[in-house]
C-alpha cells in the first residue's frame, strides 16, 4: 500500500469553548481527490485553515509527505538564536556600560594626539580597560588626570603622562596602605605625605590632611567597587543573552507552522470567498504564485554570473602578485598600483555580474511569463492575462485562483467549495479542470457543496458534521450511508 | 496630456538630461550677468536630497505599506554616521567615499535592529514604535554628547573630492567654491537618478510584485509562498538604509550634522506630506512632492514674507507677518483638500486597468 500524502490524525480545533474541528482522522493518498463534505459549520473550512496553517492545532497532527509540517528546528535555527541572544546581550551591557563614557575612553582618549595617529590596538586594549572597569589615565583639556571606573577623579590631576601613569602603578600599593597606621604622616615643610613603609617612597602629598585621606579611601575602595561594577555588567549581558534567546525561540515557536511554510512544503489552496489580488492583471497574479521558484531560478542564476567574475578577479589579482614580486621598485607605488588595479578589476567584476544578474533577470522574468501564460490557457484563461483579475468573470475569477495556487507548483491542492455560485456550464468545465489537475500529478483535497461535482470526481468522500468526521467512504458507499442521509436531511420522526 | 506637449516631450526631456547637470553654472552665469543670487543651485541640492529622503519612505509606506512615522530617524543616524566617520576629531576620517558607503549600511542594521522584533505588529501599532524610535533617536543624540557633540553637531564634514584631471579641468574656468557645488550637486543628482531606476525596477521585478500581492491580501500572500514578515522586513531596513543615504548627503552638503533637533517628529511628518501631496506609490508624485514642499519652504515661504513685511511696515516684527509661520496651517489645508479632490496625490501612479472593451477595439 502507498503511503498517503496529508495524513491528519485525531486532528482537534477548538476556539474556547467551540470544538471547531473534533478529533479528525484523515489520509489522503497521492493521486486521488477526496472530498470533505458536511452541512454548513460542520468544521470544514476550519480543517482546511488548520491544515494551511493559518489555525494552529489544539491537539492531533497533520503529516505531509511522513512530515510534520511544522519546520524542525535545526541546528542553524539554534545558532541563530544563541547569535541573537549574543547581539541583544552586548546592546544592553553596553548601554548599562555607559556608552557614551565608553566612546569617550576607547576613541577619544586613543586619539589624544592626532599627530601620533590611531592605533586599533590601543583601542582594543582601552575598550578592554573600560568594561573591565579598570582605573585610567584620561586627557582633559591638556592635563592628565587617574580616573577610577566610575569616571571619577580624586586624585587630582598632572601636568604629565608619565606622572598619571605612575600614579595608576601605586593604586594597589596605596589601596594595602590605606589601613596601616601611619602610612599618612606630616612632612616637614608642612602638609602631609603618604610613604610606603616597606621601600620608603613618598606615593603622595598635599597641604590637607583630608585630601589624602580620602584619597587612601578611594584607592581602597576602588577593587571592590570596580568588581561590583563588572558584576553588574555581566548581569546585563547575561540578562540580554537569556532575553534575545528566548525572544527569538519564542518567535520561532510561534512561527513554526505558516501559511507560508505550508506553501512551501507543497500544499497549496483556494478560498471559500474568491481571495484574488483584485488589483493585479491575472497574469501578475499568477507570478504572485510563481514568487519562490523564481527567487530559487533568480538566486541560482547570480549564483552562476558571479563565480566567474570572481574567477577572472581572482586570477588577475595573482598575475598582478607575480609581476609585483618580480618587479623592483618602491614598496609603496607598487602597494598603491596594486590596490587601484586589484580595485579596477574588482570593480569591473562587478559591473559584469551585475549586467549579467540583469539580463538573466529579465531572460527569468520572460520565461516565467511564458509559463504563467501557459498555465492560465491550461485552466482556460488564455487572452485574459491582461485583465485586472476584479474585472474578470465570477467563473473566471475561481479558475485564476486555481492557477494561482497551481503555479506554486503544489503536490497537494485544496480547494474550497471550487463550484459556489458556478452555473451548471461553468460546473461542468470545473469537474474536468479538477481532473485535468490530477492527471498532472496534482493531489486534490476539496470542500464542495455541489453534490454533482463531489460524487462526480473524487474517489473518496468524508463527511464531517458539528466537526466530527460521521463516515467515510466511494461515494457509492456515502451516498448509501444512513448516517450521512440524517446529518443532511435530518431523522425520520416515527409514530 | 495636450498633442502639442506630447510631441515635444522627447525633446523638452533631452534638453532637461542636458541642462539639469549643468544648472550649477546656468545659476552662476545668472548671477554674473543679473546681479541677483537666487540661489536655485543650493535649493535644488536640497530638493533632491528630499526626495532621496521621500523615495525610501515611499519604499516603506507606499509599497510594503509599513506606517512609518520615525523616519527622520534614520536620515539622522546616516547624517551622524557621516559626520562620525567623517570629522577631523576622529580617527576614522574615511572621507566622503566612506562615509557614502557606510551610512547607509549604519541605517539599515538600525532599520533590522527596529523592524525584526516589530514588524509583525498590526499598522498602527508600528506607527506608534516608530514614532516613538523617531523621538527617542534624536534625544539620544542629543544626549549622547561625548560622540556626537550634543546640540553642537559634529563639523566640518569635508565636501566630496573631485578626481584631479577633473578639477584641474574645471578649474581653468570656474572659482572653487563654484567647483565643490557642482561636484555635490552631481554626486546628489547620480544618487538620486539612480535610486529613481532602482525604484522603477523594482515596481516591475518579482520583490515588487510580492509588496504589491501583500498589501493587497497579507494572508493569501503567505499561502502562496511569500513570507510576509521576511519581505516586509526587506523593505524596512532597505527605506531605513536609503534615509541613511539621504542623511549622508545633507551632511555632506551642510558641511555639518546639524543639531539633533532638526531630525524631529515635524520632519517625519514633513516627508509622510511629501509622500501625500506627490502621490502614495509614485515615484514622479514623491520627486514632485518634494519640489513643492521646498520650493514652498524655500522660495514661496521667503518671497511672501517680503511682500508681507513690505505691506505692514512698521508691524513686521509680529508673527503673522512671517509666512513660514503659517507653513503648518497651510500643509494641513492642503492635505484635507487633497483628501478630498485627489487622493491619488497630484501624479499618482499609474493605473494599469485594462478594459476589456479598448482591448477589443485594439
Amino acid at each position: 500500500m502507498t503511503p498517503p500524502l496529508l495524513e491528519i490524525d485525531n486532528l482537534t480545533l477548538r476556539f474556547r469553548g467551540l470544538t471547531a474541528v473534533n478529533a479528525v482522522s484523515l489520509s489522503v493518498l497521492p493521486g486521488e481527490i477526496f472530498a470533505v463534505i458536511g452541512p454548513n459549520g460542520a468544521g470544514k473550512t476550519s480543517l482546511f485553515n488548520t491544515i494551511t496553517g493559518i489555525y494552529e492545532p489544539t491537539e492531533g497532527s497533520i503529516r505531509f509527505e511522513g512530515k510534520d509540517l511544522r519546520r524542525a528546528l535545526t541546528r542553524r535555527h539554534a545558532v541563530g538564536f544563541g547569535l541573537t541572544g549574543l547581539l541583544v546581550g552586548l546592546l544592553i551591557a553596553v548601554f548599562v556600560a555607559d556608552v557614551d563614557k565608553l566612546w569617550s575612553a576607547v576613541v577619544k582618549q586613543t586619539y589624544r594626539d592626532p599627530s601620533a595617529g590611531w592605533q586599533p590596538s590601543r583601542a582594543w586594549a582601552a575598550l578592554g580597560d573600560y568594561l573591565a572597569a579598570r582605573p585610567r589615565v584620561e586627557q582633559r583639556i591638556g592635563r592628565y588626570y587617574l580616573t577610577l571606573h566610575d569616571g571619577k577623579t580624586p586624585f587630582g590631576s598632572s601636568k604629565t603622562l608619565a606622572e598619571a601613569e605612575s600614579r595608576l602603578a601605586d593604586l594597589p600599593r596605596l589601596a594595602q596602605l590605606a589601613g596601616l597606621e601611619g602610612a599618612l604622616a606630616p612632612r616637614s615643610s608642612g602638609g602631609f605625605a603618604i610613604i610606603d613603609p616597606v621601600s620608603g617612597r613618598r606615593l603622595d602629598e598635599s597641604p590637607y590632611r583630608d585630601v589624602l585621606e580620602a584619597r587612601l579611601a578611594a584607592a581602597q575602595g576602588e577593587p571592590a567597587a570596580a568588581a561590583r561594577t563588572r558584576w553588574r555588567r555581566g548581569l546585563a549581558l547575561l540578562a540580554g543573552v537569556i532575553l534575545g534567546t528566548a525572544g527569538a525561540a519564542a518567535v520561532f515557536r510561534q512561527t513554526r507552522r505558516t501559511p507560508t511554510s505550508v506553501a512551501h512544503a507543497g500544499l497549496a489552496r483556494t478560498f471559500q470567498n474568491i481571495r484574488l489580488f483584485r488589483e493585479m492583471t491575472a497574469l501578475e497574479n499568477l507570478l504572485v504564485g510563481m514568487d519562490r521558484k523564481l527567487g530559487q531560478r533568480g538566486r541560482a542564476a547570480r549564483r552562476a554570473g558571479a563565480r566567474p567574475a570572481l574567477l577572472l578577479a581572482g586570477a588577475l589579482a595573482s598575475l598582478v602578485l607575480l609581476a609585483r614580486a618580480g618587479a623592483a621598485g618602491p614598496a609603496v607605488i607598487g602597494t598603491l598600483a596594486l590596490v587601484v588595479l586589484l580595485g579596477t578589476v574588482v570593480w569591473l567584476a562587478r559591473i559584469a555580474t551585475l549586467g549579467a544578474a540583469s539580463t538573466a533577470a529579465l531572460v527569468l522574468e520572460a520565461q516565467a511569463a511564458t509559463e504563467a501564460r501557459d498555465l492560465l490557457a491550461t485552466v482556460g484563461l488564455a487572452g485574459r492575462e491582461q485583465m485586472l483579475a476584479k474585472n474578470l468573470p465570477y467563473g473566471d475569477q475561481r479558475r485564476l485562483e486555481i492557477a494561482r495556487a497551481l503555479a506554486t507548483e503544489p503536490r497537494l491542492l485544496l480547494l474550497d467549495e471550487p463550484a459556489a455560485g458556478m452555473n451548471p456550464s461553468e460546473t461542468v468545465g470545473l469537474m474536468q479542470l479538477i481532473r485535468d489537475i490530477r492527471t498532472r500529478g496534482v493531489t486534490v483535497l476539496l470542500i464542495e457543496h455541489h453534490m454533482r461535482v463531489v460524487m462526480g470526481t473524487s474517489d473518496r468522500i468524508a463527511v464531517l458534521e458539528y466537526g466530527t468526521k460521521i463516515a467515510e467512504g466511494t461515494p457509492e458507499e456515502i451516498r448509501a450511508n444512513p448516517r450521512v442521509i440524517e446529518a443532511y436531511l435530518g431523522k425520520e420522526e416515527l409514530g | 496630456m495636450s498633442p502639442a506637449l506630447r510631441r515635444h516631450a522627447p525633446l523638452v526631456l533631452v534638453a532637461l538630461l542636458v541642462l539639469y547637470p549643468l544648472l550649477p553654472f546656468l545659476d552662476w552665469a545668472v548671477t554674473a550677468i543679473f546681479g541677483v543670487r537666487l540661489q536655485l543651485d543650493r535649493q535644488i541640492i536640497n530638493v533632491m536630497i528630499f526626495a532621496i529622503l521621500a523615495l525610501a519612505l515611499n519604499l516603506q509606506v507606499g509599497y510594503a505599506g509599513l506606517l512609518q512615522l520615525g523616519i527622520a530617524a534614520f536620515f539622522a543616524i546616516g547624517a551622524y554616521t557621516t559626520g562620525i566617520l567623517t570629522v577631523d576629531k576622529y580617527p576614522f576620517q574615511l572621507g566622503f567615499a566612506g562615509a557614502l558607503l557606510c551610512a547607509p549600511v549604519v541605517a539599515g542594521l538600525f532599520g533590522l535592529l527596529l523592524g525584526a522584533p516589530t514588524i509583525r505588529l498590526r499598522g498602527d501599532y508600528l506607527a506608534i514604535v516608530t514614532l516613538g524610535f523617531g523621538e527617542m533617536t534624536r534625544v539620544v543624540i542629543l544626549n549622547l554628547e561625548n560622540i556626537t557633540d550634543g546640540p553642537r553637531g559634529l563639523n566640518p564634514i569635508p565636501e566630496p573630492v573631485l578626481p584631479d584631471w577633473l578639477r584641474d579641468g574645471l578649474d581653468r574656468f570656474l572659482p572653487a567654491d563654484r567647483i565643490d557645488l557642482a561636484a555635490i550637486h552631481w554626486i546628489v543628482l547620480a544618487a538620486l537618478v539612480g535610486l529613481l531606476i532602482l525604484m522603477k525596477n523594482l515596481e516591475r521585478s518579482r520583490a515588487g510584485r510580492a509588496l504589491v500581492a501583500l498589501r493587497e491580501d497579507e494572508l493569501v500572500s503567505g499561502c502562496m509562498g511569500i513570507d510576509p514578515a521576511r519581505t516586509k522586513l526587506t523593505a524596512f531596513a532597505g527605506g531605513a538604509a536609503i534615509a541613511g543615504l539621504a542623511g549622508a548627503l545633507y551632511a555632506t552638503n551642510l558641511r555639518t550634522t546639524a543639531e539633533p533637533n532638526t531630525y524631529d517628529f515635524s520632519y517625519s511628518i514633513m516627508v509622510l506630506c511629501c509622500l501625500i501631496i506627490g502621490g502614495l506609490g509614485s515615484l514622479r508624485g514623491v520627486v514632485l512632492g518634494a519640489l513643492v514642499l521646498l520650493s514652498f519652504d524655500n522660495l514661496v515661504s521667503p518671497l511672501l514674507t517680503r511682500a508681507l513685511q513690505e505691506q505692514l511696515g512698521h508691524d513686521s516684527t509680529s508673527v503673522f507677518a512671517n509666512f513660514a509661520n503659517w507653513r503648518w496651517l497651510i500643509f494641513g489645508g492642503a492635505l484635507i483638500l487633497m483628501m478630498r479632490f485627489r487622493p491619488g496625490g497630484l501624479w499618482p501612479a499609474r493605473k494599469r486597468e485594462v478594459d476589456p472593451a479598448t482591448k477589443a477595439d485594439a
